[in-house]
């Protein structure tokens, strides 16, 4: 599936619709599952390698055995896309317009912690469905507000102003995310602020030394940065 | 020999053969797909993955070349 599956046309809807189970027919401890699930779906089917789709729950969506081209592959992901197993089931449906409902109503009262909680519920249940949709633009909402109060924070701290505020603004975001990468991420902010302080009463032979330490210590975060520039 | 010879097969065929590491980081375990997918290489591992990130399992089976 090399060739087809990194051919330009075909990459991105597979990488949004696929992940891939590799298995192999003449390992010793192959699933024994896997091969009597394809013999049954691909009867007759003689030239390797055999390809199956299934939803997350387990249900056969699609297969075909043998060679591909990125066309013949781009009409079977056709095929798949239109598949009603793809949807949601009615009991889901009910479950996803409820997480969604939450979601909004969290949304509008800038109730953080519940749009993420939303956001996992629906990640639990399986099919596509319209309100994904919905629960999916909350959660980016939400991120882009933290995301916005992470920038003003670094700009604020990296233009010498005053901490007093940027730390404000990581408390908040710390707790209001906490659990979340944004969360992480304010309260790093608040370790770079501190040390931002201390910095200051260093003497000055010592601080191109400790201001190189904390850049190591900070790595990985946008707050290593107010150490080297 | 006959290793060389699937391989040449699955070549003619429109496969890659190149030989990558054992599924490491979700890569394929034979060939480099890009990181196009993940891949997992047991059902279980799969399917949960397919229902962590709302997506469906693409099973590739077939022989390492």
């Amino acid at each position: 599936m090399e060739r087809t599956l990194t051919a330009d046309a075909v990459r991105d809807r597979a990488a949004e619709l696929f992940v891939g189970l590799k298995s192999e027919c003449d390992a010793p401890n192959q699933e024994a599952e896997v091969a009597k699930l394809l013999r049954e779906k691909l009867p007759g089917a003689g030239t390797l390698p055999f390809i199956g789709v299934l939803t997350a729950d387990g249900k056969w969506v699609h297969g075909f055995s043998g060679h591909r081209s990125p066309d013949q592959f781009l009409a079977d992901l056709d095929k798949i896309d239109a598949s009603p197993l793809l949807d949601a089931s009615p009991a889901t449906v009910k479950k996803l317009e409820k997480i969604a409902a939450a979601a909004e109503k969290a949304l509008a009262k800038q109730q953080w912690s519940k749009v993420f909680k939303a956001e996992s519920a629906a990640a639990k249940l399986i099919g596509r469905h319209a309100s994904r949709n919905t629960v999916s633009a909350a959660a980016a909402k939400a991120r882009g507000v933290a995301e916005s109060g992470l920038s003003k924070a670094y700009d604020a701290l990296a233009g010498g102003e005053t901490r007093d505020e940027a730390r404000k603004t990581l408390y908040q975001l710390s707790k209001a995310f906490r659990g979340q990468p944004e969360g992480d991420e304010a309260a790093a902010g608040i370790k770079a602020s501190d040390r931002l302080g201390r910095l200051a009463e260093i003497a000055e032979e010592h601080r191109a030394a400790a201001r190189a330490k904390a850049a190591t210590e900070f790595a990985g975060t946008r707050w290593a940065k107010l150490f080297t520039e | 020999m006959r290793g060389m010879l699937v391989a040449l097969a699955l070549a003619g065929m429109g496969f890659g053969v190149a030989l990558a590491g054992e599924g490491a980081d979700g890569a394929h375990p034979h060939f480099k797909d890009q990181g196009v997918l993940h891949w997992d290489t047991s059902l279980a591992d799969a399917l949960k993955t397919a229902a962590k990130e709302n997506k469906l399992v693409l099973i590739e089976y077939g022989r390492e070349a």
